[in-house]
């Protein structure tokens, strides 16, 4: 009986100790996932626009979202217009952005080929090389109010002649609210006096005879959903009513030929209130193949996935920068604009 | 390939090796003869009891009555069995740990004129013996019973010894006189409770299989102390858990859905509870368990991975009895017993959570339970004709009500089946079945109005598949050394992958979705013969056809499996398997983080069928009789893996929901170890993996290859059993597992959107940059668990067992999900969520 009752006595000490030890326990550490910061560049090379990008930089995803801006990064395109360098500027959307403003007055030409240097002093050096699309036409078909599912739409129909060079489409709808921009001419150039109010103020102040305007600018800009059921369309949800922030469509059913898509806006608040200066842009963009890509991968992402238990998997967004991250899209744009009665 | 060549190099070295280091051999052991003059018979006798080996041989090919004399000095075995078998046809086999004297020149094979058939059965319940072995010495024969428990046996003329055994059972050894024949059913007694774990753990596992009984199932410590077929089946090499107190199972790189599970050879298409902490098979109902990681028999198909083939009780044909369990999950009633004494049984089991009990109180917002229900009937016709009738009915239920938004997803399967057996002829055992399953999981999502009594439904989203499938299957035991099985069979299954119900207060806003159903049939033939082509060397061959059809699809797949035992020395034995697999129904899992969610998403024109080519090598061997071991390695390769495309979400997109899904390709190799040391009254086991498992699609992580999530490098389990005493079992199990591979980003980048249009408006003002999938490693996880059970057993029926103990003895923080938090100071840091620690395990079974 002894012999017995002894293996088991020491069985129980031995459980006993464990427990021990466990009342000694430590926190257990997840290693940082950071990699290095990195420069960021965003926006697009609009055919016979001028050029406005944003640049910032990537930050640890345990920063809490506190994002620090480049103030000394610098970003030159170069082209066959040249090379035009700028400085970042910080306005009022940076803080709520995360970035800086770098505009450049030279307008970037279709079938053209451009590259995009940042250079930091701190981040290193990030570039991109970008392909404008040849041009393309967008006709609006007809446009006209409908009811679906109950809710009250507009119904556009635009037809895109599709160039054999081109194949990636991208429609988008933008509401803007207008606003009236004072404007000044130094050194050959008009500028916005809110912006650059201490050299308007110093002119005035000395006297100088400044040229001046208003000019209507169209900002805050918010995106309308579309709806479609267009066969064609590579996000579209095949009868499901779910909105999309941009269409993305392929030439791969029309290559060459005429092609006419119809898709639904929502029809409600397409008026003005009085003194209100409201419009509709409807955008229908011939995009280069990376930029296509980067925004079929940017449809599909939930912006609140990351470390949650969601099911869907991950979306990594691909990149044009080397060294770099972000995208800068070469873009040949159609715009039709509506304005909005009151 | 040149991977593959390295790989396959090293485990052919590792085998030599093992085979090399083992050698030792009955034959050279010596001993001295008396030198006496006598007959053959008294000369093998002594030999026998000098060098303790038993000797088996036949009267009638050996003149035992001739006389002879050996000398006086040290011989051999091998020496003294050359001079007393000097100029007769009878040759030495050296075999497990015997020695066999044959005819010499087998010729052809023993005239088998007479066919010893039956059942082996338990001779308490007359429960039927599942893989029992019935073994004819002289003649080196032996069978094992089918999963109906019957077996076949050619003998030729003559008086032969014939032992019947199975685990935890004692021996029946009976005398088969020359006139006998036909019909030799063999009741076998359950040992007492005291030598119960000792006979078990003498039993020979066979190398193509692991055959699980209660006992096995019931000796592992268990989270919250509910043993588990699933969580034992853990304890084997090359097999793993999900996460950390998951009841799931990966094995050899394969995904959860990727396993066939068969409860009464009826395919169940959810086996877990609790999101895996139990699964849907109940202990109590069990009879035995056969688990497939590579020799695939032809008779299986349909998935990549592994087979879990359950079978479970027929009920007690003699008297009323049952089971009580109560745990702190789960309690369950089981009761069996007579219909018609020695003629009809039933057996019926139910099981339901306490969980949601507990939990109420604490937390009213949640809402948690589970509950299934195995019953069974069976009649036995007459001696030869006997029909079953199974069902099994299982659900699930996860809720949490977060004002004003009450969210519950339910699933659960059901299936239920005839099922008839017939002995046509004593060489020919046929099984016919007509069987329905079914499975249902659906997400539910309401809304209170706190302002209004009245509940509106939000939406309802299901995904169901129904399957119904008859089959004939014929065992047929063509002679000594053939044994060739084949049969047929037909299911169609009716699928609806997805479909989304809006309410109809939403109608305006949101349209109903229906993924299209539609119907798909399946084909199976098949046909393998077992030859043992000589006393050391057995080969299996078969082929296992199967076509999917559909109304605009279509896929075939034949499929040879093979796997070979080959005989070395006693005890020892080198085994390989060469398999393919198909899979026409893919169970959709998340590749990244997430909980995995049960979708079966049918082969159809868009998506093609999962394939797998596994080929494994290994080797069985024992030094002396306390210590057995196993060495294996294999390579797998699978075709048409099946996940989530970036960003899918399958309910998001019901009525494309083929465009959720990315197809690719997988591949995984590895080495697992098994050593199981006996040492009275302590019992060692050791199981270790060393495996690597990759995934590669183009459409993810820009077509490069990346760890699949569960690509654990090390996986080892120890378990240690102590019982120092017949009543009192006590188990310490420790477990190590690499940790997870999961996608994490390196940075967050400021979001495109808002930058492009100026504004800020939606929602976060970031994207996370993913690096490459999988790359980063969660902690190893590991644990000790410890458990002690005391039994006692009270007449021939009532036996109680109180069992306690702690699963994650020091409390390790195995992390099952991350998320970042703030501390105090608005510091961001990552954290893991961990679930069980300090866990205690307590549960109290009644037999009677």
């Amino acid at each position: 009986m002894r012999k017995h009752i002894r293996p088991l006595l020491w069985y129980i000490l031995a459980t006993v100790s464990i427990i021990g030890l466990a009342a000694c326990e430590k926190d257990l550490k997840l290693k940082d996932p950071s990699g290095p910061h990195r420069i960021v560049l965003l926006g697009e090379l609009i055919a016979g626009d001028s050029v406005a990008l944003r640049g910032g930089q990537t930050q640890s995803p345990l920063s809490g979202g506190n994002f620090e801006l480049p103030r000394n990064m610098e970003v030159a395109v170069s082209g066959g217009f040249g090379t035009y360098a700028a400085s970042g500027r910080e306005d009022f959307l940076s803080q709520v952005l995360y970035t800086l403003a770098y505009n450049i007055a030279a307008a970037p030409e279709a079938g053209q080929s451009y590259t995009v240097t940042a250079k930091d002093p701190d981040l290193g050096e990030a570039h991109a090389h970008i392909t404008v699309p040849p041009p393309f036409t967008a006709v609006l078909v007809d446009t006209q109010r409908t009811v679906l599912n109950g809710e009250q739409l507009l119904q556009v129909q635009i037809r895109i002649q599709d160039p054999p060079a081109t194949g990636y489409y991208v429609i988008e709808t933008l509401d803007q609210t207008g606003g009236l921009v004072f404007r000044f001419f130094y050194e050959g150039k008009w500028r916005r006096a809110d912006e650059e109010s201490v050299l308007y103020d110093s002119l005035k102040n000395a006297g100088a005879n400044v040229d001046e305007r208003l000019d209507t600018v169209y900002t805050n800009v918010i995106r309308r959903p579309l709806l479609t059921y267009d066969p064609h369309v590579l996000n579209s949800s095949n009868g499901a009513q779910r909105s999309l922030r941009r269409i993305l469509l392929t030439d791969e059913a029309f290559n060459g030929q005429p092609y006419t898509i119809t898709f639904y806006i929502p029809a409600d608040g397409l008026s003005a209130m009085p003194g209100e200066l409201k419009r509709l842009a409807l955008q229908v963009k011939s995009v280069a193949p990376e930029y296509f890509a980067y925004l079929r991968s940017y449809e599909k992402l939930d912006p609140y996935a990351g470390f949650g238990y969601d099911n869907a998997p991950v979306v990594q967004l691909p990149t044009n920068l080397t060294n770099g991250l972000g995208m800068i899209g070469g873009v040949y744009r159609q715009q039709l604009l509506w304005y909005f009665n009151e | 390939m040149g991977v593959m060549w390295r790989f396959w190099l090293t485990a052919a070295a590792i085998l030599f090796m093992v085979v090399s280091s083992t050698a030792q051999h009955l034959l050279q052991r010596s001993y001295i003869p008396s030198g006496t003059r006598s007959t053959v018979q008294a000369c093998l006798e002594e030999l026998q009891q000098q060098t303790h080996i038993t000797l088996s041989y036949s009267s009638g090919s050996l003149d035992t009555r001739r006389r002879a004399t050996l000398p006086a000095r040290q011989l051999t075995v091998q020496e003294a069995l050359d001079l007393l078998l000097k100029g007769t046809d009878v040759r030495i086999v050296e075999r497990e740990d015997k020695i066999l004297l044959v005819p010499a020149d087998p010729g052809p094979a023993p005239a088998a004129n007479r066919v010893l058939n039956g059942y082996l059965k338990d001779s308490l319940s007359r429960e039927v013996l599942i893989g029992a072995v019935i073994y004819v010495p002289a003649l080196n024969l032996s069978a094992v019973t089918n999963s109906y428990g019957f077996y076949s046996i050619s003998l030729p003329a003559g008086s032969y010894q014939v032992v019947s055994a199975y685990a935890g059972y004692r021996p029946d050894t009976a005398v088969i006189a020359p006139e006998n024949s036909g019909r030799h059913d063999v009741l076998l007694s359950p040992v007492a409770l005291m030598t119960e774990v000792k006979v078990n753990n003498r039993r020979q596992e066979r190398a193509d299989h692991i055959h699980l009984t209660p006992a096995d199932i019931n000796g592992k410590p268990a989270l919250l102390g509910e043993t588990d077929v699933m969580r034992t089946l853990q304890h084997q090499p090359g097999v793993q858990g999900l996460q950390d107190g998951s009841s799931a199972i990966m094995v050899r790189g394969g995904d959860p859905g990727q396993n066939l599970h068969l409860l009464d050879g009826i395919p169940l298409y959810s086996i877990d509870h609790f999101y895996g902490l139990a699964s849907v098979f109940n202990t109590d109902a069990i009879k035995s368990v056969d688990f497939y990681k590579d020799a695939y028999p032809a008779r299986y198909g349909g998935r990549l991975s592994s087979v879990v083939d359950v079978f479970t009780k027929d009920g007690h044909m003699e008297h009323l009895g049952g089971q009580v369990n109560i745990g702190l999950l789960k309690s369950s009633l089981s009761l069996d017993g007579p219909l018609i004494k020695d003629k009809a049984a039933f057996m019926v089991t139910g099981r339901r959570t306490w969980a949601d009990i507990i939990w109420r109180p604490f937390d009213p917002s949640v809402a948690l339970d589970f509950y299934d229900l195995n019953a069974k009937v069976n009649y036995i016709i007459n001696k030869n004709n006997r029909i079953y009738l199974t069902f099994f009915n299982g659900r699930d239920q996860f809720g949490v009500r977060n004002d004003p938004v009450d969210a519950r997803i339910r699933w659960g399967s059901s299936m239920a089946g005839i099922k008839w057996t017939s002995v046509v002829h004593p060489k020919l055992f046929v099984h016919t079945s007509a069987t329905y399953s079914a499975f249902r999981y659906e997400t539910r999502s309401k809304i209170y109005d706190s302002n209004n009594p009245t509940v509106m439904d939000y939406y309802t989203g299901t995904s169901r598949i129904q399957d119904i499938a008859g089959r004939v299957q014929a065992d047929w035991y063509a002679g000594t050394r053939h044994r060739a099985e084949f049969g047929i069979k037909y299911s169609q299954a009716f699928f609806r992958p997805v479909a989304v119900d809006y309410a109809e207060s939403l109608q305006g806003a949101f349209a109903d979705v229906v993924a299209t159903p539609f119907q798909a049939g399946e084909l199976v033939l098949y046909a393998e013969d077992e030859w043992k082509a000589t006393d050391r060397w057995t080969l299996r061959a078969g082929l296992h056809w199967a076509a999917w059809q559909g109304k605009s699809f279509g896929y075939n797949s034949l499929q040879p499996r093979l796997y070979t035992r080959y005989l070395l020395k006693e005890g020892h034995s080198l085994y390989g398997a060469v398999t393919r697999m198909a899979q026409f129904l893919p169970l959709l899992t998340n590749n990244t983080m997430g909980f995995a969610t049960d979708f079966w998403l049918p082969s159809n024109e868009r998506i093609r069928p999962e394939e797998a080519w596994l080929y494994s090598l290994g080797y069985a061997g024992r030094y002396r009789q306390h210590l057995t071991y196993r060495l294996d390695v294999y390579y797998k390769e699978i075709s048409g893996c099946v996940t989530y495309n970036s960003g899918a979400a399958v309910f998001d997109h019901a009525a494309n929901w083929e465009d959720q899904i990315a197809q690719g390709r997988g591949w995984s190799y590895g080495a697992e170890v098994f050593l199981q040391e006996r040492l009275q009254p302590f019992t060692l086991s050791v199981a270790y993996t060393l495996s690597k498992t990759m995934r590669q699609f183009d459409a993810l992580n820009g077509g490069a290859a990346f760890p699949f999530r569960y690509d654990r490098r090390h996986n080892l389990h120890l378990d240690l059993e102590y019982q120092p005493r017949p009543h009192i079992l006590a188990t310490a199990g420790w477990l190590y597992m690499s940790g997870e591979a999961v996608t994490l980003p390196d940075q967050i980048v400021p979001d495109f959107d808002n930058n492009l249009t100026g504004s800020f408006g939606s929602g976060v003002p970031f994207t996370y940059n993913y690096p490459s999938w999988n790359s980063y490693r969660l902690p190893a996880i590991h644990r000790l668990d410890l458990a002690i059970s005391f039994i006692k057993k009270r007449r021939r029926y009532y036996e109680r067992t109180w069992s306690i103990g702690i699963y994650n003895a020091y409390g390790r923080k195995n992390i099952i999900g991350i998320m970042i938090n703030y501390d105090d100071n608005n510091q961001a840091r990552l954290e893991g969520t961990t679930l069980f620690r300090y866990i205690p395990t307590l549960s109290y079974r009644l037999k009677f």
